[in-house]
């Protein structure tokens, strides 16, 4: 199915190859995982599957890489289209309808399939997915699992022979997590000539539906075999910093919620919340996407007005304070870096806060100078914040968050689409601004990560708090009510 | 705001009306609506765009919360060609003010009825089968399914912007400028990235691949179009000949 030689991709204008030297060989009807961290070459390598490189995304490419017997340079991506099937991470981004059939339909339309034949392979494509009661529903009504699985539902109609997955759990909750990975395992099953390739961070996810992985490291191919000797992001996961700052105490509370109730017109998203996070602490914050983990931390944050209920920091009612009056005390972190880079340099990034909160230039100008040099950011104080790597990015939104010196911070999923050593990168900035005495409030789907490296665990379902314990109860307590989806080692 | 949700649940009599029907419907109200010499009949005009409104069954309390805006608009424009024009009759300055009020109002709420009976999908693919290239009808689609969207990833930016302090929910005028050049550029960088995705996504499901594509949703043409159609031609030439 997959032959590739000696391939070499470099893209135009960068000086480090993206691929160096690949050999591949993948059976018909074989499942494999790539697995290797951020920027190590997977995206490319189905990109060069897939014919996007060099046709589409200009790339000087040595070597033979064939599919099904055609020649991905020569022939056209129309060519190749009819036998790749290529599921992007982001589901959002590649929906080209607004509805479910005529999404699904998309593919077989443009190849002027008869009317009959796009019925059919619709309802084909539906039924193998398990989304066939999704019929007639917008794309926007739908959960992020129910998403992928339409995304990957409108690349089957096109009846592909090898089906590319990259990152496909990346913005799933665990519990979509399993219901893709059992999904995957029952599209093996049913179909035994399609070929899988699935690109994914943590390959052990997918142990129990495919056997071979191919593990990638700065564009070089280092493991090629079953997925029982591989260990990689495993070793990284024992870096996580554990924390031990419970054995001590933490101080007085920061931040009390109490009573807190949030509806959006009829629909309550929160239900008589109680929470309380105190200095130097990590709370983790985990449930399924829609249990009111982002609303909480919105009505935290100021953006929403609850319905009632107060929320206390140090002891002040801030509950109907405005949002530029508790961003000097509370600082936030968003899922995507970008959306909080504002500037066109490194240092005006760091300064525009306290600028904006009332501060002068050479007020802000030690701590700033301070906080760049902490964050490892000094080098790169002229630079533009978009042309940051991802990583450098986050120090800088941290940085920048920091410069107002506030006493509790909140992060809205920043582990989402990420490796374990970014996540472990994070925390471990997070692990010593607790240590400094901020607290923390952090929204993560990864309970291997969660339960390492927090103090505590909230659990929420249904807009309410279900468990609020330290990680090993916390554990347990899942374990007990059935939330096997959440505990660690599992996905 | 071009969204076009369709707010009626599609079993109203105007919903059912095929989006090219619609839309020519939609021009005609206009065209009669800037040749209207008096203010009577511009009053006529907009009593029957307001039945028009009512015969979608949106609630007069929703429907007044969306156009109030517009109502607004048209009285300080009536108001200000009352108090500004100097040099005439006070019953002439009433007569141009209501005249070019209401033809404000038609306009603007013929439109606005247009937008909420039509839903998006409905009318690309309607423009498309009536022979518009499909390349351009799908980049109609494309736009509309983002505008959501950017919506949603304007307002998170500005949420980052409130979180660091940037006093975006009590705006100066200052204030608003660098709010405006603070969103630009997040949001653009985020709609580039989702532009690369769709271009790879589409591109990988052969769209462009012939000429020509098999449609699975036909938008059906009714015969009450065909006299709908009619009915709005001959409004126009009325016009031409009456006004």
């Amino acid at each position: 199915m997959i032959d590739i030689s000696g391939l070499r991709v470099r893209y135009y204008g960068s000086s480090e190859l993206a691929l160096r030297d690949i050999d591949l060989i993948v059976e018909p009807g074989e499942s494999v995982i790539v697995t290797g961290p951020s920027g190590c070459g997977k995206s490319t390598l189905a990109l060069c599957l897939a014919g996007f490189v060099p046709h589409a995304i200009g790339a000087e490419v040595a070597g033979s890489i064939r599919v099904c017997g055609i020649n991905q340079r020569e022939a056209s991506v129309y060519r190749i289209a009819q036998h790749v099937g290529l599921v992007q991470q982001d589901p959002e981004g590649q929906f080209c309808t607004m509805c479910v059939e005529d999404e699904v339909a998309f593919g077989p339309e443009n190849l002027r399939c008869s009317p009959y034949e796009v019925e059919s392979r619709l309802d084909r494509a539906l039924a193998t997915t398990g989304v066939s009661h999704l019929r007639g529903r917008k794309l926007t009504e739908l959960s992020g699992g129910e998403k992928q699985k339409v995304a990957l539902a409108a690349v089957l109609a096109m009846e592909p022979d090898l089906v590319i997955l990259d990152e496909p759990t990346a913005y799933l909750d665990p519990r979509a997590t399993r219901e893709l990975i059992e999904l995957v395992s029952r599209m093996r099953d049913a179909d035994s000539r399609l070929t899988l390739l699935i690109l994914e961070h943590k390959p052990w996810r997918f142990s129990h539906a495919l056997e071979r992985v191919i593990h990638l490291d700065r564009g070089s191919l280092t493991y090629d075999g079953p997925i029982g000797g591989a260990a990689f992001e495993e070793e990284i996961l024992d870096q996580l910093p554990h924390s031990h700052r419970s054995l001590h105490g933490f101080g007085e509370p920061l931040l009390r919620v109490q009573n807190l109730w949030q509806a959006y017109g009829e629909r309550t998203v929160l239900r008589d919340v109680d929470l309380e996070v105190c200095r130097g602490e990590i709370v983790g914050l985990m449930g399924d996407n829609g249990s009111g983990k982002t609303t909480l931390l919105h009505t935290i944050m100021g953006f929403l007005r609850p319905s009632s209920g107060r929320v206390l920091l140090e002891g002040d009612d801030i509950t109907n304070k405005p949002v530029s009056a508790r961003a000097r005390r509370i600082g936030m972190i968003f899922q995507n870096p970008n959306h909080q880079l504002f500037t066109d340099c490194v240092w005006r990034e760091v300064v525009i806060g306290p600028l904006c909160q009332g501060d002068t230039e050479e007020e802000c100008r030690p701590r700033a100078d301070a906080l760049l040099d902490s964050f490892g950011l000094s080098s790169y104080r002229d630079s533009h914040p978009l042309l940051l790597s991802y990583g450098q990015k986050r120090r800088l939104n941290l940085a920048s968050t920091m410069a107002s010196n506030p006493s509790l911070l909140l992060l809205d999923e920043p582990f989402a689409g990420q490796d374990v050593s970014r996540a472990r990168d994070l925390m471990c900035i997070l692990d010593e601004l607790a240590s400094e005495g901020v607290g923390v409030l952090i929204i993560g789907h990864d309970p291997d990560i969660m339960t390492r490296c927090c103090d505590r665990i909230l659990f929420m379902r249904d807009g309410k708090i279900q468990i609020d314990a330290p990680p090993y109860e916390a554990v347990a307590e899942l374990e007990r009510r059935g939330e096997h989806d959440y505990l660690p080692g599992r996905f | 705001m071009i969204t076009f949700p369709a707010d009626s649940d599609g079993s109203t009599a105007v919903s059912k009306l095929n989006p090219i029907t619609k839309l020519i419907v939609l021009v005609s109200a206009c065209t009669v609506a800037l040749r209207l010499k008096e203010p009577l009949h511009a009053l006529i005009c907009f009593g029957l765009i307001l039945i028009g409104h009512l015969l979608t069954k949106v609630r007069p309390a929703i429907l007044w919360q969306r156009t109030r805006g517009i109502f607004m608009f048209g009285i300080i424009l009536f108001a200000s060609q009352i108090a500004l024009v100097c040099d005439v009759p006070w019953q002439t300055r009433i007569a141009n003010g209501a005249l070019m009020s209401l033809r404000f109002l038609n306009v603007v709420l013929a439109s606005h009825l247009f937008v909420s009976v039509t839903s998006s999908e409905d009318f690309a693919y309607a423009l498309m089968q009536a022979g518009l290239p499909y390349r351009y009808g799908f980049a109609l689609l494309a736009t509309m399914r983002f505008v959501p969207y950017f919506k949603t990833q304007a307002n998170t930016v500005l949420q980052a912007q409130m979180a660091r302090g940037m006093e975006v929910d009590r705006p100066t005028p200052k204030g608003i400028f660098l709010m405006a050049k603070h969103t630009f550029v997040p949001v653009i960088v985020t709609a580039l990235s989702k532009v690369d995705s769709l271009a790879i996504s589409m591109e990988g499901r052969c769209f462009g691949l012939y000429s020509d594509r098999t449609y699975r949703r036909r938008i059906p043409f009714h015969w009450w179009d065909g006299v709908v159609i009619c009915a709005s031609i001959a409004g126009i030439v009325a016009s031409f000949y009456l006004i």
